[in-house]
């Protein structure tokens, strides 16, 4: 079952043509790996999906909903939540007080404290943040606050999270054990999409892999086969090393 | 937390206590103290808890001093019922701007709110009619001797304060209050969460110019005359986020406890330095912008030491 599909997506910033002709589609239970260069935007996909920015043109749906003229929480509470790149923590709030607000807002829609404290708790427990729980967030190392992240997602209550390069950063040790998290939401139903450029990462966990090149899908396929096709070569390598079919 | 609940128990019995020992002078400087701790609560709001720097919020302190005048002279209500009124008018003006004023941040919105805050007085100027133009308005005289008045205006004004502190308490520790919160770390990330910015930004603005108005009102029948000066009185937005910073803005009860010390210092330095103490003042307040940016309350939460204030110091690269 497809649970979110963009058609013919477009995004211009002005002149500059940042996303054109996007057809993407999310499978129920998966996780989708999305790669690509610096700038090829994937995080301007990620963002017009949460309505962070307009969409130009091209339509997007979710659960056969078109979500285009959504607002940005009105997506939330439909149950699409993410994490950001650069992450941003709400900082005078404890990290149990930001897990908290996730609760509060987003699909489950927590009553009061006590209801949203205890949402929260089971989302710190899960992402291993439960001794941090009364700390400020800007304390935490780069790690756990990317955890923080994580675990803020989850209280939502998601059915599709995207993961905004939550492994960028961190040690291989940190890579292993977030690995591991993300394949157990996945085990909880989770449709995730994972934009990552740690190739361990996507290839270690995705079903499935897209990428994205200058604005536009140039592959789909198993991490494998996505891994030897010409094109995706020539993207990160340069057509050179794409003819003699090194990856 | 319990140890400030219990500090704050105590200054209350003080301050209940007072009013049977010191002098009608004495009496007038906490009022106006109260005054300023229920508006620098009530502003807090809007700009500490979601950090939208309202500057001229004192507008709502104007609308409902005009309020509360307009409705004792013209339509003889008494004074404690023009209260509602107070509130429901700021209410109603910070909602209808707030819309679009909401969108700017920072300064931009800091002063826009100024710029309300000159409309309305220039409004209230023109409307001579009704609230007596540049002449004023003269409101009722309470009766009953002087040492009873002073009384009811200590406790009336101090109950106003309470109100405020109670309010802005109760949405600190809500669902409410951790959306506004999330709003003023970032606004993108809180609706990534769900949080419907647009409409708790307006809810806060609004709530914060509910609580002004209610003050504003007090002050009118207090001072017994209005004028569109003294109700709009810029040098009150001035004192008022001087308050807050230097209490905290992130706290409940900072922006009181910079009231109480900006108010009591300022007295003594306005009755020791009359020619000077606009000086001292202002010297004071860049003094707490640059060593204590935070404000007194979170920077002196495990208690009070020098050391903190160079950790500040490093930390804001001075």
């Amino acid at each position: 079952m497809v649970i979110l599909e963009t058609r013919n997506l477009a995004k211009k910033y002005g002149g500059v043509e940042v996303l054109n002709d996007v057809n993407l589609k999310v499978y129920k239970g998966e996780i989708l790996g999305m790669i690509g260069p610096n700038g090829a935007g994937k995080t301007t996909l990620m963002n017009l999906i949460c309505k962070l920015t307009d969409i130009t043109a091209g339509e997007i749906l979710y659960k056969g909903e078109i979500i285009n003229n959504k607002k940005t929480y009105e997506i939330a509470k439909m149950g699409i939540s993410r994490t950001f790149q650069v992450v941003k923590p709400f900082s005078g709030l404890t990290v149990l007080e930001n897990v908290m607000v996730g609760a509060f807002y987003g699909k489950k829609q927590a009553k009061n404290n006590a209801e949203a404290r205890q949402i929260a708790m089971e989302a710190l427990q899960i992402v291993g943040l439960i001794n941090e729980k009364d700390k400020e967030p800007s304390i935490l190392p780069i790690a756990q606050r990317k955890k923080l992240e994580l675990a803020r997602a989850l209280a939502m209550d998601p059915e599709l999270l995207i993961l905004d390069e939550v492994m960028a950063g961190l040690n291989p040790r940190e890579l292993d054990d977030i690995m591991k998290e993300i394949v157990l939401l996945k085990e909880r139903g989770i449709t995730i999409i994972a934009i990552e450029h740690v190739m361990k990462v996507i290839m270690g966990i995705s079903d499935r892999v897209v990428v994205l090149h200058l604005g536009r899908l140039i592959c789909e396929g198993k991490p494998a086969e996505v891994c030897n096709n010409s094109m995706v070569i020539e993207a990160y390598l340069g057509s050179k090393f794409a003819q003699r079919g090194i990856a | 937390m319990k140890k400030s609940i219990l500090l704050f128990g105590i200054f209350l019995i003080i301050m209940l206590c007072l009013p049977f020992f010191v002098s009608g002078y004495w009496l007038r400087v906490l009022t106006q103290t109260f005054m300023f701790a229920a508006i620098a609560t009530g502003s807090n709001i809007i700009i500490g808890y979601t950090g939208y720097p309202a500057f001229g919020n004192i507008a709502f302190f104007g609308v409902g001093a005009y309020v509360t005048g307009v409705l004792m002279t013209k339509y003889e209500i008494s004074f404690l019922a023009t209260l509602p009124f107070c509130a429901l008018s700021g209410f109603i003006i910070a909602v209808l701007l707030g819309i679009p004023l909401l969108r700017l941040k920072g300064h931009y919105f800091a002063i826009a709110t100024i710029g309300v805050m000159e409309a309305i007085r220039e409004i209230v100027d023109n409307m001579t009619d009704i609230t007596g133009g540049g002449m004023g308005l003269t409101l009722p005289i309470m009766e009953g001797e002087p040492a009873y008045i002073y009384k009811f205006f200590y406790y009336t004004i101090m109950l106003i304060m309470l109100f405020s502190i109670a309010v802005a308490f109760i949405i600190w520790r809500s669902k409410f209050g951790y959306a506004l919160r999330a709003i003023r770390i970032d606004e993108d990330a809180a609706s990534v969460m769900g949080i419907n910015t647009t409409v708790y930004k307006t809810l806060a603005w609004a709530l914060s110019a509910a609580l002004v108005g209610i003050v504003g009102g007090a002050y009118a029948y207090w001072l017994t005359y209005i004028d569109p000066h003294t109700a709009f009185e810029t040098t009150y937005s001035v004192k008022m986020f001087a308050m807050i910073l230097l209490g905290g803005a992130t706290t409940v009860l900072g922006p009181m406890i910079g009231a109480f010390i900006l108010e009591l210092i300022s007295e003594i330095v306005w009755s020791k330095f009359i020619e000077i103490h606009g000086m001292i003042l202002g010297a004071l307040i860049v003094f707490i912008v640059l060593f204590i940016p935070k404000g007194l309350f979170e920077t002196f939460k495990g208690g009070f030491s020098l050391r903190k204030i160079i950790i500040n110091l490093k930390e804001y690269r001075l």
